[in-house]
């Protein structure tokens, strides 16, 4: 017997977890603002990454060294992000499953993972040599834009979710 | 001419009754706001931490706050327009909102606190003087914004 998707949503929906979060009236908005707050710091960090890659800011800093002080707290920022998103999922999961922006915000987040993992493994690798000029290379200013345009895009969305339910 | 005064003569210009009419400006003016907030935090973020030398330890605290000086006055910029623009949907409301009156009173200490450390860094060096009271400021500064942020997202909650 296959389960589908919004079956399974259903299922997570109704459990006495989610129910008791939806039902509260302290909780969820707790998990909301920790989000918010997480996604602040998600994307606040990277943001400085990307602005390093694009030479606007610590531009005397190598770009690896940019990376490996400031990624560290986007990973703090990220687990937060991810465990506060899934119990928000959970508590409205049968909503969230027919919600355009929910499903546009998944898409984003695909997206905006296989970018720096795409980065990692191509231009990265050559990061030695330009690791300390303020203008990195065109794909590493690429993947800049496109990061900080997804998550833009992923704030909006992730906003969105509560005006279309 | 009292602050409620003032309430009043914004929610009766035609900047805010446009506001109000408009079916997608609020959400649209919110999600420019989310997205300063987040450049916001990234900038109090990297500068209060390299005060505290938990970030470019070693490295010049001038150079880091003077490049990152004018994306605190952009994303500051870009904040206080559109949280005026939100204002207009509930004018009299947010008055009397305790969670706005709260972030109205931490917004003006964070603002000046960052402004001032940003100055102080840009004037003191490659290595500044990082005793307890550059560290004290640099908590002060990270503990304001966070009460910002947390008091900005309970003002819909109220």
């Amino acid at each position: 017997m296959s389960v589908s998707l919004f079956q399974f949503c259903q299922w997570l929906n109704d459990t006495t977890f989610s129910t008791a979060l939806r039902e509260s009236t302290l909780m969820f908005p707790i998990v909301e603002s920790v989000h918010t707050l997480a996604i602040t710091l998600v994307v606040g960090t990277v943001a400085m990454v990307d602005l390093r890659l694009l030479g606007f800011v610590l531009r005397k800093e190598p770009v690896s060294k940019v990376a490996g002080q400031i990624l560290p707290l986007t990973w703090i920022g990220f687990a937060v992000m991810l465990i506060s998103g899934l119990m928000l999922f959970a508590a409205e999961a049968a909503k969230c499953y027919h919600n355009p922006a929910f499903r546009l915000k998944l898409i984003l987040l695909v997206l905006v993972g296989l970018n720096p993992l795409i980065f990692h493994f191509t231009i990265f690798k050559s990061v030695d040599r330009w690791d300390e000029v303020p203008r990195t290379p065109g794909r590493a200013r690429l993947a800049a834009v496109l990061s900080l345009s997804l998550w833009s895009g992923i704030i909006v969305a992730g906003r969105a979710i509560a005006y279309f339910n | 001419m009292s602050l409620l005064h003032l309430f009043h003569w914004y929610d009766h210009t035609t900047l805010a009754a446009a506001m109000r009419k408009s079916t997608w400006a609020f959400a649209v003016v919110e999600m420019i706001h989310l997205i300063g907030l987040a450049l916001l935090g990234g900038v109090v973020l990297i500068v209060n931490l390299r005060l505290l030398g938990v970030v470019f330890r070693g490295r010049a605290a001038d150079r880091i706050a003077r490049e990152l000086w004018p994306f605190l006055a952009a994303s500051v910029a870009v904040l206080t327009v559109t949280g005026v623009l939100m204002v207009s949907e509930e004018t009299v409301k947010c008055y009397y909102n305790t969670a706005f009156r709260l972030k109205m009173l931490l917004f003006l200490p964070a603002l000046f606190l960052s402004i001032g450390i940003h100055r102080r860094l840009a004037g003191a060096g490659a290595q500044p003087d990082s005793g307890t009271a550059a560290k004290l400021a640099a908590c002060a500064s990270l503990a304001l914004w966070l009460g910002v942020g947390v008091a900005g997202r309970v003002i819909g909650y109220l």
